[in-house]
């Protein structure tokens, strides 16, 4: 017994060393150690580090967050799963329903920005698929640096970001209807990629993202592509400021992107839903995003009040040999998780591995059992026999509140104002205005806008895109984003009531009334008190803008950690989706294609 | 003036799917191969210092990214034994793609596909041809070359 | 004698459930047949391919899809005279399999729909195409009226026409090219072609005209609702514009 300890502690400290670079903080660890009444294993440090990292727990802006208004007429689910959903109307007797998720995939865009920009659009495309909806629309509202220098890195993410969304976009067959690109120099080393993805779904076919109540003894599915180490480390990674070291260091936790097998995956997963339906069976279903296997496995289990049992052995891997850590936390793409009832679990297999030829579509992917829901409110993983995690499931999946360091007297951005300055003026600044103001139809040309044929305004035709997104039904949905950082150097609070009313203006402006809106905060470090101040102050023109529309926030994302190398924060950038519903899209104005201008500095980036 | 040509091997460290697309259909129309290998082989002309044309490759973020590929310079710009290389005859493909690497004047990508047999051994000239014609290269607009063999 | 047409679905396919639509909502007996149910295919009159990246355009567009399965039964088909459309990458498989202008003897690919020039990129365009041959030259294009003007997205990274200058001719001579593309006013020039095609070529036919591979997407502005220039009050969920071609493909089907 002794021996054996004293052999495991030098392993457990080198462990603590290769893990100074996650993003858990001395005093987290502390209270790790305290909850678990023993020093975590590796797997469960790694679990933790990803569970409780920004990225997954929004820790530092929770509290803000709640002062936003959630709740209206039209909601049927607002914040807190993958997706939100309104309520759109009636067709044929049926209730259907509009699903929204809005995200950043900032850092990895930046990094590699074709990379990260299309696995942007695949992430966001799985939180609408497992809310049971056909994924319908896309939109992306994009932030770049100063491009007009052909060499540069800025001109180089600003190609590559909209070639991987498009790349990604279409392949699956999902119209991009709506979006917006500003230049600014602040994104020089930051860029900012949002996306916004939205489904219909019928009211009484939701899937939600907990197990739900006889949910005991359910089974856990993992589905699509075979985990492998290329994505180690992203949730934690996320939340980490950028430098030259870590543009270095961090690649391998950037996804590789797989459009091919998203376009089977999504269909697939459409049959297996309709026959689950068939069938009277709800399932639940999450996307694996930050966290791997372990962060979707314990939050889908944990909010439907269950414990967790997974043999790491039964995940589908691309190599062989990944360590357990790796399989529980790693974060391969094209990946999601459903809890379903044995019954129906050989039917499932059967669609996803015979019918789908998931197998032959990537190397390995596949349906696969990996785990139980547990009555015990446990949450264990097992590798090779051996129990490698071991913890209460409240503990892992909640983490603590942190109230951010106001301490740190950063002063309040003598750097934005002197920035802003240097924007306004110049001729060199006149010139990257002019990126600002002409068409962006040589970017949006690149982006399928009328795949599906349910596109009433195509991208780039009105302020809004418009699909009738129902066949057979004049129902019809608008969509625009919004936020303009020039005006946020000045006033944050005023540059989000702007988005706000901007979006909000777009879709009214196609004819369509405005149900919903989503939120996109992309910020600084939230340890800095001028930067925290900024997000505080966005989170109140939000809040005022939209109760004084009376419009509620359904879903949304938070991005921290957006600033250069030498510490300054990128403008902030609080980006605003609105959703719009219309009854007869007979009723309102068809689009019109945009003139180009002739000489269109985009044309010389984008055709 | 100190002109070269160079023929550079940008292959993927991540998994390929082309080639095992390539390897299934290939089974499929019967033609007897085990094993694909892919990579794009670029016909280059440099002006700049040998010594630093791979560091020069890898700061081109247009057509190298150092989380996929792996870079290698070519002893001989002639495809190997078991070898095939397609380009497309349309010049306009050879333009670099986004921004050019410095002190390259001219650059042509061609497809490389390497077929290797049951035996491990490197395929036949006939099974080369046969896999060139029949799924490989689409002669309407692409010519290849491997081993003696110059299709146009 | 079958009336039945089937939606064909590779892996990868995008645009199946648009095209089921419009071929249903003009009177046609449409359903899909899935990759893994080759075999059903023989029980079909006519067969379309839809849009998308099947197999993920690997090696080349249309390249692994024109060789599968499917596409034996396809191929078959047409040498005994049943009606094939291909739209964007349908087109694309069937330049690969060698069905489309169907030049070669061997049946191996003598045109490609190739990377858009110049810039090489995925574009996405509302264009017109206009037939360029006889009605009656493709079975598929018969009941359309002369100079048929009809409206569509051009969605497609790779829609140039391209092929060896000797084919061209053939192509030019034997009346391949059956539409082309052409503005509003149905005026033809190079402006209206999106991608640098050759001959300003949107769609091949074959010599017999039971072929048709067209790259535009007419099936994406094929209703009121998604036409742009539908007049106020019309009804938005009829059939409208891009609709008549599939009209004309029913048609063609049923006689």
């Amino acid at each position: 017994m002794s021996s054996a300890h004293t052999k495991r502690s030098p392993q457990r400290s080198q462990t603590l060393i290769e893990l100074g670079s996650t993003a858990l903080g001395a005093d987290e660890r502390r209270r790790i150690a305290q909850g678990l009444g023993r020093e975590p294993t590796r797997v469960e440090l790694h679990a933790f580090d990803a569970q409780w990292s920004e990225h997954c727990s929004y820790k530092s802006s929770r509290a803000q967050l709640r002062r936003l208004p959630v709740q209206g007429e039209r909601v049927v689910l607002g914040p807190g799963e993958d997706a939100g959903i309104l309520s759109l109307g009636e067709h044929a007797g049926e209730r259907y329903c509009v699903v929204v998720a809005h995200e950043s995939h900032n850092h990895p865009s930046q990094i590699v920005p074709f990379e990260g920009a299309a696995t942007g659009v695949g992430g966001i495309v799985r939180d609408v698929l497992c809310m049971g909806a056909r994924v319908v629309a896309l939109a992306d509202a994009l932030r770049f640096g100063d491009v007009r220098d052909p060499e540069s890195h800025q001109r180089h993410v600003a190609r590559a970001v909209v070639d991987g969304i498009s790349a990604y976009g279409n392949a699956i067959g999902v119209p991009n209807i709506a979006g917006d690109v500003y230049f600014h120099e602040g994104f020089n080393e930051n860029a900012l990629v949002n996306v916004v993805a939205l489904g219909i779904v019928k009211e009484r076919e939701i899937v939600r993202s907990f197990v739900p109540p006889n949910g005991e003894g359910w089974v856990l599915l993992l589905v699509g592509k075979a985990t492998d180490p290329s994505g180690f480390g992203g949730a934690s990674f996320s939340s980490l400021t950028l430098d030259a070291e870590s543009e270095t260091a961090n690649r391998g936790a950037v996804q590789v992107p797989d459009p091919f097998l998203k376009n089977v995956l999504m269909r697939a997963t459409y049959r297996v839903f309709d026959a689950l339906h068939a069938r009277g069976i709800r399932a639940a279903c999450k996307d694996l995003g930050a966290g791997g296997v372990m962060g979707c496995s314990a939050e889908l289990c944990a909010s439907g009040g269950f414990g967790a049992r997974i043999d790491l052995d039964l995940v589908n891997t691309a190599v062989p040999g990944l360590p357990p850590d790796v399989l529980a936390v790693g974060e391969t793409q094209e990946r999601m998780l459903l809890a379903l009832p044995p019954a129906v679990v050989d039917d499932v297999l059967r669609i996803y591995n015979e019918e789908f030829t998931l197998p032959q579509i990537a190397y390995n992917a596949r349906a696969a059992v990996i785990g139980t829901v547990t009555r015990e409110r446990r949450y264990m993983l097992t590798h090779r026999g051996e129990t490698v995690m071991d913890v209460d499931i409240e503990f892992l999946t909640k983490a603590p509140f942190v109230t951010p360091s106001a301490a740190s007297a950063t002063p309040c951005h003598p750097e934005r104002s002197e920035r802003s300055e240097r924007n306004r003026g110049t001729d060199a600044s006149d010139s990257l205005a002019l990126y600002n103001t002409c068409s962006r139809e040589p970017l949006y040309r690149r982006y399928d806008s009328v795949v599906r044929g349910c596109t009433v305004i195509p991208r780039g035709y009105a302020e809004a895109g418009v699909i009738a997104p129902i066949p057979g039904s004049r129902l019809g949905v608008a969509l625009a984003v919004a936020g303009n950082p020039d005006l946020s150097g000045r006033d944050p609070r005023l540059a989000a009531e702007d988005a706000v009313r901007e979006a909000v203006d777009k879709v009214v402006s196609v004819g369509a009334e405005p149900i919903g809106l989503t939120d996109c905060l992309n910020f600084g470090n939230p340890n800095k008190e001028g930067h925290y101040a900024e997000f505080v102050a966005a989170v109140d023109g939000l809040a005022h803008a939209a109760r004084s529309l009376n419009l509620p926030f359904v879903s949304g994302n938070v991005s921290f950690y957006n600033e250069d190398s030498a510490g300054n924060a990128i403008p902030a950038s609080a980006i605003v989706a609105c959703i719009g519903a219309i009854d007869d899209v007979g009723s309102i104005t068809p689009g019109r294609a945009e003139q180009v201008d002739a000489a269109n500095p985009l044309a010389e980036i984008y055709l | 003036m100190n002109r070269r040509h160079e023929t550079v091997e940008i292959r993927l460290k991540v998994p390929d799917n082309a080639a095992y697309t390539a390897l299934v259909a290939l089974q499929h129309l019967g033609i007897d191969v085990a094993r694909v290998e892919h990579a794009v082989v670029w016909g280059l002309t440099d002006d700049g210092d040998p010594a630093t044309l791979v560091a020069r490759i890898e700061r081109n973020q247009a057509l190298f990214n150092p989380n996929l590929h792996a870079v290698s310079i070519r002893s001989q710009s002639r495809p190997e034994t078991a070898e095939i290389w397609i380009w497309e005859v349309d010049r306009d493909a050879w333009r670099l793609p986004g921004r050019g690497i410095e002190g390259v004047t001219s650059a042509k990508p061609m497809a490389s596909w390497r077929l290797f047999q049951r035996d491990g051994r490197p395929a036949s000239e006939e099974t080369l041809r046969r896999a060139c014609n029949e799924l490989l290269r689409n002669a309407a607009v692409e010519d290849a070359l491997f081993r003696s063999s110059y299709l146009t | 004698m079958s009336r039945r047409i089937a939606v064909l679905l590779f892996p990868g396919t995008n645009s199946e459930e648009e095209t089921l639509r419009v071929l249903r909502d003009c009177g046609g007996d449409a359903d899909f047949v899935h990759w893994t149910d080759a075999k059903a295919l023989l029980e079909y009159a006519a067969y379309v391919l839809p849009g998308g990246f099947a197999h993920e355009d690997r090696i080349r567009a249309g390249a692994i899809a024109a060789h599968d399965a499917m596409m034996e039964t396809v191929i078959a088909g047409a040498v005994e005279g049943k009606l094939v459309l291909g739209i964007c990458n349908g087109a694309q498989i069937l330049l690969e399999a060698g069905l489309v202008p169907g030049t070669n003897v061997a049946g191996r690919a003598t045109a490609a729909f190739t990377h858009n020039a110049p810039g090489r990129h995925f574009i996405c365009r509302h264009v017109y195409v206009k037939l360029a041959v006889e009605p009656s030259r493709c079975a598929i294009t018969a009941s359309l009226p002369e100079g048929a003007l009809i409206p569509a997205w051009a969605a497609h990274g790779d829609g140039r026409l391209a092929a060896r200058d000797e084919e061209l001719e053939v192509i030019e001579s034997g009346e391949h090219v059956a539409f082309v593309y052409a503005h509003a006013d149905g005026a033809v020039d190079d402006a209206a072609i999106p991608n640098g095609s050759a001959l300003g070529c949107a769609a091949l036919t074959n010599r017999e005209g039971n072929v048709l591979a067209i790259m535009p997407h007419a099936e994406r502005d094929a209703w009121n609702l998604n036409h742009l220039a539908r007049r106020a009050g019309s009804d938005v969920l009829a059939p409208s514009g891009g609709s008549a071609l599939f009209e004309s493909f029913v048609t063609a089907v049923h006689s």
